[in-house]
């Protein structure tokens, strides 16, 4: 039996909704469907759609309410689906679903799929990635447990899914930073730039480390951001789930 | 990307030891050791200070340390090298530094494979 969890705030308009509600019933997997408010959070209906003893705990909305049901599949038996309304398209890759209606025919084969998620100070969970937010270029530590990075960064992304990037290594994380050239803000570095020019071979500034966990430190806090939300603040820890969830994506899908 | 392991960046300092199994690409600078089982690229803007060991080692930069390769070291002509090298075979390009002692372990050590070199050797083996 389905258990449906649906941010209806995601949809289009009401026909929209009661679309996806018919679509279900047509796939004949239709269930119980509830509606995440301030009061009664999805985190909390997914636990108690556990408890009830669904087989089958479906988000039906955006990366942040992916996230908060996913925390609570973890280790669980009951498979955990997902149909995606306003999410990302790392989310519709990782299912292997184009839109809404194929990530809905998915749910009725039960493919299954051990995925594992990353977590921000063994508290939230995200599906894909975050990133932190640097408004100007900043000195970042990046900490592994046998070496330290030190760099000017303007970007840094820790992701347990990364659009366009092969996962290697479902127990790891991908860590990507864009560096600068740390004189870049400075009269010398401006002077250098007339000078010699700055053209730096492609992907040259780029650096990408596969590890199970890592630490992120930066001289002042820097926004910590999934899908566009603020999920914590520089300094931070991320880890990888060593439990996995039971995911339900497409037939021979093979992203890992 | 798909094909490295690890990279590391231009303008990047690592401080520490790193060690994998795949490929590491090396284009910023490292204080401490980088050891892999696969291949390490040492980029033409890295600069190593510590021991390098990989079963293919390619030089592009700079290395100050020891360099064991188990199959083959090649320094490029931009690749410099201060250190001793341990390398199944061997290529210096033209226009490469090496400054060492060079041992090769299938010729028992460094007894019979031992060469000194200083500066800007031909191409050869």
């Amino acid at each position: 039996m389905y258990y449906y969890i649906f941010d209806v705030r995601k949809c289009k308009n009401r026909r929209q909704i009661e679309a996806i509600k018919d679509h279900l019933s047509e796939l004949g997997i239709s269930g119980e469907f509830v509606i995440p408010d301030k009061i009664r959070p999805a985190r909390d209906l997914a636990e108690q759609g556990v408890f009830k003893g669904y087989s089958t705990i479906v988000a039906i909305g955006a990366d942040n309410l992916i996230d908060e049901v996913a925390a609570v599949m973890l280790d669980r038996q009951q498979a955990f689906g997902i149909i995606p309304l306003g999410a990302s398209d790392n989310i519709f890759k990782i299912i292997g679903a184009a839109d809404w209606e194929e990530a809905a025919t998915n749910l009725r084969f039960r493919r299954i799929t051990e995925s594992h998620v990353g977590i921000i100070n063994e508290q939230n969970v995200f599906f894909s990635y975050c990133e932190i937010d640097f408004d100007k270029s900043t000195s970042v530590t990046v900490e592994f447990e046998d070496f330290l990075l030190q760099a000017k960064a303007r970007e840094l992304y820790i992701a347990n899914r990364f659009p366009g990037l092969r996962k290697k290594d479902p127990d790891k994380l991908d860590v990507i930073m864009k560096s600068v050239d740390p004189d870049s803000d400075n009269l010398w570095g401006r002077l250098k730039k007339i000078i010699v020019g700055t053209h730096i071979a492609k992907d040259l500034d780029l650096s990408l480390i596969r590890s199970d966990g890592v630490r992120v430190f930066s001289p002042r806090q820097l926004p910590i951001l999934v899908d566009g939300r603020v999920f914590a603040k520089t300094p931070a820890t991320f880890g990888i789930s060593q439990k996995s969830i039971r995911l339900i994506t497409k037939k021979n899908l093979n992203n890992q | 990307m798909e094909n490295v392991d690890t990279i590391i960046g231009i303008n990047v300092n690592l401080k520490g030891s790193l060690k994998n199994k795949g490929s590491i690409q090396v284009n910023g600078s490292v204080e401490g050791e980088v050891r892999s089982d696969e291949n390490v690229n040492i980029g033409e803007t890295a600069t190593v200070k510590g021991p390098v060991v990989a079963k293919v080692v390619e030089v592009s930069g700079v290395i100050k340390g020891l360099v064991e390769a188990g199959e083959k070291l090649e320094i490029n002509p931009t690749g410099k090298i201060v250190g001793d090298i341990n390398a199944k075979t061997l290529i210096i390009k033209q226009g490469a530094v090496f400054v060492g002692k060079s041992t090769m372990p299938d010729q028992g050590g460094e007894l019979s494979g031992e060469k000194e070199s200083t500066d800007k050797k031909p191409e050869g083996k």
